[in-house]
């Protein structure tokens, strides 16, 4: 049955591989920045400095840039036509008919955790790899500490994806609250009291890169949110009509 | 022996008292229609048999089951919407239909679809709506179940089409049971066995379609007379005519004892029937 769903993922998931490839591999190519970017940045000549620095460079261009605002997008794109495109095209109703929901929910849940976090696995090595093919000085050593990070982080928002897709009956209101979820985050860091509840800087591996290590409270806290969120599309998707 | 058994069924959308506190029971091995027009509960009964909705009130029972997910793999369901998933072609779809139903016979969809002579490798979601329904009733024909639910079948097919997969669902009783949903009378004639008439979230008549025919008579009066509303299903007025419709040989003789040697007894076909019963008290000059 997870062979269904991944068929039913394969094309969206695809294509996210290949734009993040794309990302990664223009942030190589790009180096260093040119010109117009550095007269963007004025002049941090202490950035451009860091910029320098292989190990620098990778972190802040790859986890702290573009990786950790995919993220987010990553685990829309996968969750949100879960659910909520089997009702609104009506083929609901041959799983349910044939099937446990039950054993449904888990093979749409399993696949989608499995799916989003094998891309992040891939996409958190990749760099590493790619490093080792330039002779690109960087710290291997933090690599799987990043991993985890964008990995737990990724589960979250897939996690309240899922439950979004189960609590529509179309496809259109997970992508819109979806967006809202990630542009508000963001802003709720701005916030010093609520900075706690900006997922961002966890998922950078800001804490990793800095030498601190894995930051293990904030990831067992995601993780238990998961659940939490994952056991109340259960009870959601459980009890729903169709 | 009774392959569903409901009682009491309550359903409300809201406020919408959909489906009123029906009894249905379908026997082993027959074809057993449920005739209602638009919006009388058909579907939503269906649905709670199923456990698609959840009722508020009453019990279901189905293949001995008051849980319907423990003998799903015995049911096979042809929704009201024929949709599967339109990136997939039939081939495809079969495969999916093999890696996910249990008692799912692939050789048998194949014919089927060869049968219908639908494209066997375009993607579905290049099909109209006939060839949307004969490849969903391609895949539900070809689960090895026990009962079949059929919701609206025809919908949407060619007269030829529509025989052959009458035909199919008719093949199907004996060892299997049929559940089966329709406003179209002639069909309903062709196939079923016995016939439950729903109408406005009730059930009007339960019983064999020759029992129907036999049982309800017009009653025509050159004038209009006064009936006891206990003794007729609904009445007709009409330019020079008043007809009572009756249900039984005890209230047509009734209804003859009241007035002698006026009332002229006519037969009814199923779609006088059916009118009737879904029309209640009508007045046809207005």
């Amino acid at each position: 049955m997870m062979m269904n769903e991944l068929i039913k993922m394969r094309i969206r998931t695809l294509v996210i591989f290949l734009i993040m490839v794309a990302t990664l591999v223009s942030l190589v190519v790009l180096r260093p920045f040119p010109e117009f970017v550095r007269k963007l940045l004025g002049d941090p000549a202490k950035l451009l400095e860091n910029l320098k620095k292989d190990d620098y460079y990778l972190w802040s261009q790859w986890f702290g840039k573009n990786l950790v605002q995919f993220v987010p997008l990553i685990a829309l794109l996968i969750a949100f036509p879960v659910f909520s495109r089997e009702v609104e095209h009506g083929t609901i109703y041959y799983l349910l008919t044939r099937s446990p929901r039950s054993r449904v929910y888990m093979s749409k849940v399993l696949t989608g955790l499995f799916v989003n976090a094998s891309m992040l696995i891939v996409l958190s090595i990749l760099p590493a790899f790619v490093a080792w093919l330039l002779k690109w000085n960087v710290n291997y050593s933090k690599f799987p500490g990043y991993t985890l990070h964008t990995v737990c982080g990724g589960t979250f928002f897939l996690a309240l994806y899922m439950l979004f897709s189960i609590l529509s009956s179309d496809q259109v209101k997970p992508i819109v609250l979806g967006i809202i979820v990630m542009i508000g985050d963001a802003f709720l860091g701005m916030l010093k009291p609520l900075r706690f509840l900006n997922v961002y800087p966890y998922m950078a591996g800001t804490s990793v890169y800095a030498g601190h290590g894995v930051d293990w409270v904030y990831t067992f806290s995601l993780l238990i949110l998961s659940v939490l969120l994952l056991v109340v599309g259960w009870y959601r998707f459980k009890n729903a009509e169709f | 022996m009774n392959v569903v058994r409901v009682k009491g069924l309550h359903k409300y959308y809201g406020d919408l008292h959909a489906v009123k506190g029906v009894d249905l029971e379908v026997e082993e091995g027959s074809i057993h229609a449920i005739l209602g027009p638009n919006g009388a509960g058909k579907t939503t009964t269906i649905k709670c048999l199923l456990g698609i909705l959840k009722p508020q009130k009453g019990e279901v029972e189905v293949l001995g089951s008051s849980d319907p997910e423990k003998v799903l793999s015995s049911i096979s369901y042809v929704p009201e919407e024929k949709e599967f998933y339109e990136f997939l072609t039939p081939v495809k779809a079969v495969r999916f239909c093999e890696r996910f139903v249990e008692k799912f016979d692939p050789s048998k969809a194949i014919e089927l679809i060869k049968e219908f002579r639908l494209p066997e490798n375009a993607r579905i979601g290049t099909f109209s709506h006939g060839m949307k329904t004969q490849l969903y009733l391609s895949l539900a024909l070809a689960q090895n179940a026990s009962l079949f639910v059929f919701d609206e079948p025809t919908w949407g097919l060619d007269p030829i089409v529509r025989n052959v997969v009458l035909d199919m669902i008719r093949e199907l009783s004996g060892e299997r049971t049929v559940l089966y949903t329709s406003h179209i009378l002639p069909e309903v004639e062709k196939i079923a066995d016995k016939v439950s008439i729903m109408v406005r979230g009730r059930f009007v008549f339960h019983g064999e379609l020759e029992e129907a025919k036999r049982n309800f008579k017009y009653i025509v009066f050159d004038t209009e007379v006064d009936l006891p509303r206990n003794l007729v299903v609904a009445t007709i007025k009409k330019t020079g005519a008043f007809i009572a419709v009756v249900y039984g040989e005890d209230n047509l003789q009734k209804v003859k004892e009241l007035y002698p040697g006026k009332a002229r007894v006519e037969e009814m076909n199923l779609e006088d029937i059916f009118m009737s019963l879904v029309r209640g008290d009508s007045n046809d000059d207005e």
